[in-house]
């Protein structure tokens, strides 16, 4: 092999590197914008739900290719023909898009062969000089020591670090706990008041679930007659208590919750009064 | 000769040069010159950086410093003919350059050009201020253009070819300043500075125990091995970050708050050579920002003035530039 011809295949290899390089920033660029993008539809989910945004807005109809249907009953998968998505649904959506894009064009903007060098400190600028070099074509022998070179030391470089570990662990870790946080509101069925600027929670159950409706109270006030079992023939044995047995009408003894009457409010301050008098005893009849 | 011109410093096996023997090579010569010159080790680098990038130094230095043993010195360890001009107002161009002479050949007489002292491969312009301005753009033309024309025919200079020309900072009676446009042909101005006390020491006993005899000087680099070395230090790759620093570098010498007026693209590209050249010497053969910074002072110092606050502050372009790098 010739040394021109020497040189010019350290240049390809040179060049192949540099897209290697590349493709190992996209692909950590493609894991962070990931899970940016998970917190950001995490986030916006969270608050579409606790400012209970989800209800306004409508609904919007997302049409499925065709396709997909009956590859999916192909597998026996049953894939509806379109989506119907709350119109919040589709903004929180729209936004992990952008905020995932975004993130992944600006990290890739500030991902560079470059930051190669700064992880392998022993390349220093040999290798964005290969790179320059290979891309003008140079094959000077002085190139072809400096292409070797950089070679020999990427065989050594590592491009771990162009993920950014600590930062995915936070982002990562802020993902976890927002979504035991989220899982945790939704399970509770809490929400944030409407747009009042009251904030509190409220049980949406209501205290009628507990105390009943309001009702005039209709028990303890009628005479029922008990007729107990007894010896002797008498026309109007209605049951043998000997055997055990009495009769009762069960029907209008069945429990009742108990309430008060609109008149007898407990808040009501004529009744109030009136208990009080009674209780001071007869000092308002017996003076 | 030595061994180490023999090396084969610029063989290139697969297709790439040695770089680590092109240093070993370059400090072989440093190494003759620490020889003869006791410390001033930055000036040699830098004298030496000069000699690669086919460029010309002016040397500026008090009186007793050694500027002519050190260019002498070099010639010698890079085996180059020498010649030293001693200008004096009086001195002509014709002095520097040659001029055609009768001369007898048999019964005819023909002109015949006698070369001036201008045709080495170094040559020592000392007190170069003290010439006329017109023996000055004599000097500096050929030095520009590698080349004497002379009696209607022009001749080339030997390759390599380098000046050194020195200037006496104290004496400035009678003397013709270099204008701004012929400082600018030289690639760098060095600053020849009193030793310290321990070097001087080191002086003092090298040279007051023999007389007439100075101490060895190996030749270690041939003058084409030299000449291949030019034309590797041109082949240094340099990033394009890399370049866009050099030139930034001089650009702010344009804008700079105290600097009168700044350098001209031929300090850029001066300053990148110099880098490639300060690369090879340590073994690389990539540029880096730290070689550019090495090189901004003395390729800067000479092309830039100083507004009159810098001045009234008593600056030194020196200072100036360390801002800007």
């Amino acid at each position: 092999m010739s040394d021109t011809h020497a040189a010019t295949d350290r240049r390809e290899a040179v060049l192949e590197a540099v897209e290697e390089v590349r493709q190992e920033a996209r692909k950590a660029v493609a894991l962070h914008a990931t899970v940016d993008g998970l917190l950001v539809f995490i986030v916006g989910s969270l608050a579409v739900y606790l400012t209970g945004s989800g209800t306004r807005g409508g609904t919007v109809r997302i049409g499925l290719p065709e396709g997909l249907a009956s590859a999916g009953e192909a597998v026996g998968l049953y894939i509806p023909g379109s989506l119907t998505v709350a119109g919040i649904d589709v903004v929180v959506l729209g936004g992990t898009l952008i905020v995932a894009l975004v993130d992944a064009a600006v990290r890739y903007r500030r991902f560079d062969v470059t930051q190669l060098e700064a992880y392998n400190p022993e390349l220093e600028v040999a290798f964005r000089t290969a790179r320059d070099a290979a891309s003008d074509a140079k094959d000077s022998p002085v190139a072809g020591h400096l292409y070797a070179e950089v070679l020999e030391g990427l065989e050594r470089a590592s491009t771990r670090e162009f993920v950014r570990w600590r930062q995915m662990y936070a982002a990562f870790g802020v993902v976890l706990l927002l979504a035991v946080v989220g899982a945790g509101v939704v399970g509770l069925g809490l929400e944030v008041g409407d747009g009042g600027g009251d904030t509190t929670p409220t049980i949406d159950t209501g205290g009628q679930d507990f105390v009943g409706e309001e009702a005039p109270v209709d028990r303890g006030s009628e005479s029922r007659e008990i007729v107990l079992g007894q010896t002797g023939d008498t026309a109007d044995v209605t049951g043998e208590y000997d055997a055990g047995e009495f009769s009762i009408d069960t029907a209008s003894l069945e429990a009742a919750q108990a309430s008060f009457t609109d008149e007898t409010r407990p808040e009501n301050a004529d009744l109030v009064r009136d208990y009080y008098e009674q209780l001071r005893g007869d000092t308002a009849e017996d003076p | 000769m030595s061994d180490h011109e023999s090396e084969t410093a610029l063989d290139t096996e697969n297709g790439e040069i040695d770089a680590e023997a092109v240093a070993e090579t370059l400090a072989a010569v440093e190494t003759q010159i620490a020889n003869r010159i006791v410390g001033q080790e930055e000036i040699v680098r830098r004298l030496l950086v000069c000699l690669l990038t086919d460029g010309n130094a002016l040397l500026e230095g008090a009186p007793g410093l050694g500027k002519t043993l050190l260019v002498r010195t070099l010639a010698e360890a890079v085996d180059l003919s020498f010649s030293r001009i001693q200008n004096t107002p009086d001195l002509m161009p014709s002095d520097v350059t040659g001029t055609e002479v009768i001369r007898e050949v048999g019964n005819d007489r023909e002109f015949v050009f006698e070369e001036g002292p201008i045709f080495a491969n170094v040559v020592l312009a000392d007190e170069i201020n003290r010439a006329t301005p017109k023996t000055q753009a004599a000097l500096l033309e050929a030095m520009e253009e590698e080349q004497v024309t002379a009696g209607g025919e022009t001749r080339h200079l030997p390759e390599p070819f380098f000046v050194l020309a020195t200037q006496n900072p104290i004496e400035q009676e009678g003397t013709y300043p270099l204008p701004e446009a012929q400082q600018d042909r030289f690639t760098m101005k060095l600053l020849l500075e009193a030793p310290p006390p321990e070097d001087e020491i080191e002086i003092v006993k090298r040279y007051t125990e023999r007389l007439n005899t100075l101490p060895e000087v190996e030749t270690v680099l041939s003058s084409e091995r030299l000449r291949d070395l030019q034309r590797t230090v041109r082949q240094v790759p340099v990033a394009e970050d890399i370049r866009e620093r050099a030139v930034a570098i001089v650009n702010a010498t344009r804008d700079a708050d105290r600097i009168d007026y700044g350098a001209s693209p031929r300090a850029s590209m001066a300053l990148v050579t110099a880098g490639k050249a300060q690369a090879l010497f340590e073994g690389r053969t990539y540029v880096t920002e730290a070689d550019l910074e090495a090189m901004a002072v003395p390729i800067l110092r000479h092309r830039i003035g100083l507004d009159f606050r810098a001045q009234q502050d008593g600056l030194t372009p020196d200072e100036v530039i360390d801002t800007l790098v």
